[in-house]
């Protein structure tokens, strides 16, 4: 009975031996994070009182480039194999995931002064926080054990926390940390459940040797006692990544959370956290939870079917609810809902059987585009203020597009991009993650994903009326109060929106080189399965071709040519 | 015959624990009983993991209760100060009350 279940042991990872010097790499990214925070506070001790901190913001900025470019140094010196005893990756997964959380993570806190300068809340400790969370999520994204994927967790949320009640002259700050923190909490018990009895049913924590041993379990046909277990498991640490990423239905907290807390604070919880999640979840289900009995889809139902209809009530009720917001950032936070939704049918579409597993580089394209779009347009609303002030409201921001031209036209950019028009990164991201599922469905033959494709164009076209519904607002309506709302002086605000847009653009316009690198992410992504290695080995070339070939097909024939057939 | 408890009653303890940590967690309305379920919640996971340690003759369990536990007391740490600071706003700690921002 359980006894079979126990029996299925697992080598033991060479525990001896230290780690080699080319381990140490895996660290380098989260550690440089963790350490420019630390010397965030040791320089903000020192600083003189009455003047700006928006040396803090360049320093923090110039830290995350850094992690950027460490990150691009090891794009090519990835390891195979778990470092540190089976509790870290070092491969280009991690790596992609790695810079964007970066990167995120710095052109955020370069809006930071702008806001805080309105809000006369002018702190240190907000750059520390946000760092100490951007290396959590670097942790996160490189995790091979659940150890690790729990630690790195908690240490990316608690500080989020924090961030959302940092207005704390503000009841809503307070009130808003507090849902964030209670459900936070909980979600984060209810997962380490599940990972408690994954462990009771596998004897190891490491996330691959957790896949071979509950492809064995299963196949040994300790199923009987065992699969309840298992299957408990699987969801409970399933509702712990969905209340991260704020999927339906665990996304009640939020529009509450995204609206009491600072708007910069915001970009950067709706994108990092979400990346880092969305990677760790990745890892989790690719990795540990890769058999075909518990990923169902065609053989039956399994975390596959799970994520298909939280992707589905996601892309629904994130973009029907949207529509009634008059708050913008409660229009995002459920903006950011449906967004999830987009998101998990690239991972249903890439789940759905073993060999679609690239597929997933639809994914972190999509993550790319919606991270550099987000933490813009909360950039805009960071930008805009008045002493004591926040933005909030679609009145707040009427008729200011042609008194600020360059609010204006910074927030057409990040509004496009979300609603996916082209020629901008969320256009792309969308149609990449479209096909994917598309292929899938005719692939298979399962019009399911068919089904659900046409739902998320359909849901998306909803989306466009409340994106420029802010542009309409902007530009077409009369301002309602004189003199309300000005533009901040900050430089580097407005340097973090100008690269903010200029990337959004870049990846709308030029998809090549960040489609090139999220291929790159997924076929070296470590620690799957035998066979999706061998799609890996194959597809990562086919995938290129396939790509390259669609590119050519756009371009127009060359004058003079007629086009046969 | 003396009463040997099993993996089945160390198991059952822990899930029993769990579910009354998470209905404290859905019925209650004070923000510190509510952390204290949670903790509940915690403790219980920790429970799991070292019946399950124990039976396996394997030292993972210990270690990862022992990293739950670290967690648990930071995680303490920051939401104490978060009620506090709510307490500083309402004058209560009444989860029903912090309703200003509206779903």
């Amino acid at each position: 009975m359980l006894h079979a279940l126990m029996q299925t042991g697992f080598p033991l990872l060479g525990l001896l031996t230290p780690p080699s010097g080319a381990e140490y790499a895996a660290l380098i990214p989260g550690a440089i994070a963790a350490l420019v925070a630390m010397l965030v506070v040791l320089v903000d001790t020192f600083h003189r009182p009455g003047t700006r901190r928006d040396y803090l913001a360049y320093i923090s900025a110039v830290g995350m480039g850094v992690v950027v470019l460490s990150c691009w140094a090891l794009w090519d010196s990835t390891i195979d194999r778990p470092v540190f005893h089976g509790m870290l990756y070092l491969d280009k997964f991690g790596l992609f995931f790695a810079a964007l959380a970066a990167a995120a993570g710095g052109l955020a806190l370069l809006q930071v002064p702008a806001y805080m300068n309105f809000q006369r809340m002018d702190r240190g400790e907000f750059y520390m926080l946000v760092l100490f969370s951007v290396s959590g999520a670097i942790f996160m994204a490189n995790a091979a054990d659940l150890l690790t994927v729990f630690i790195a967790l908690e240490l990316m949320s608690i500080p989020v926390y924090c961030l959302a009640g940092y207005m704390r002259r503000d009841g809503r700050g307070a009130e808003a940390a507090m849902k964030y923190f209670v459900l936070g909490a909980f979600s984060a018990g209810l997962m380490l459940y599940g990972m408690a009895l994954i462990y009771g049913v596998t004897g190891t924590t490491n996330l691959e040797y957790i896949g071979i041993n509950l492809s064995r379990v299963i196949e040994t046909g300790a199923v009987e006692t065992g699969f309840g277990m298992i299957v408990l498991g699987v969801l409970l640490v399933l509702s712990g990544f969905a209340f991260k990423i704020a999927a339906v239905p665990f996304h009640i907290w939020t529009p509450d959370v995204y609206t009491g807390s600072p708007s910069p604070g915001v970009g950067f919880m709706s994108t990092v956290v979400k990346a880092g999640a969305f990677a760790a979840m990745l890892r989790v289900l690719f990795v540990a939870f890769e058999d075909p009995m518990l990923r169902g889809g065609f053989y039956g139902t399994g975390w596959v079917d799970v994520l298909f209809f939280m992707s589905a009530a996601s892309m629904v009720l994130g973009n029907t609810v949207a529509i009634m917001q008059d708050n913008i950032k409660r229009m995002l936070a459920y903006s950011s809902i449906a967004h999830a939704g987009y998101i998990l049918l690239g991972i249903v579409a890439a789940g759905a059987r073993p060999e679609y597993f690239l597929f997933n580089d639809a994914v972190l394209f999509y993550l790319a585009s919606y991270t550099f779009g987000t933490v813009g347009a909360f950039g805009v609303l960071s930008y805009l203020g008045r002493k004591g002030t926040t933005v909030e409201t679609y009145e707040d921001i009427a008729g200011l597009g042609l008194k600020y031209p360059f609010a204006g036209l910074m927030m057409g950019v990040f509004m496009f991009s979300s609603a996916g028009i082209p020629p901008t990164a969320g256009f792309v991201g969308k149609l990449y993650i479209f096909r994917a599922a598309v292929d899938v469905g005719v692939q298979t033959g399962e019009f399911a994903f068919i089904g659900l494709s046409v739902l998320a164009v359909l849901t998306s076209v909803a989306g466009a009326y409340y994106y420029l519904r802010v542009l309409v607002c902007m530009y077409m309506k009369e301002p309602t109060r004189d003199d309300w709302v000005e533009a901040s002086e900050s430089k580097s605000a407005r340097l973090s929106l100008g690269i903010c847009a200029a990337l959004t653009l870049a990846l709308g316009i030029l998809p090549a080189t960040m489609l090139e690198l999220s291929r790159e992410g997924v076929v070296d992504f470590q620690g799957v399965p035998a066979s999706v290695r061998e799609v890996q080995r194959e597809g990562g070339e086919q995938l290129k071709q396939i790509r390259d070939a669609a590119e050519r097909s756009r371009e127009p024939a060359p004058k003079g040519e007629v086009p046969q057939g | 015959m003396m009463f040997e408890p099993t993996l089945f009653h160390y198991l059952t303890l822990a899930a029993m624990t769990f579910c009354i940590g998470v209905f404290g967690v859905l019925v209650r309305r004070n923000a510190i009983t509510l952390f204290m379920c949670i903790e509940l919640m915690l403790n219980s996971v920790n429970l799991t993991f070292i019946t399950f340690s124990k039976y396996r003759v394997d030292m993972d369990g210990h270690i990862f209760s022992f990293f739950v536990m670290a967690v648990a007391a930071a995680e303490a740490a920051v939401g104490l100060a978060i009620i506090l600071h709510v307490f500083r706003h309402k004058r209560s700690v009444n989860v029903d009350e912090a309703n200003r921002l509206k779903l």
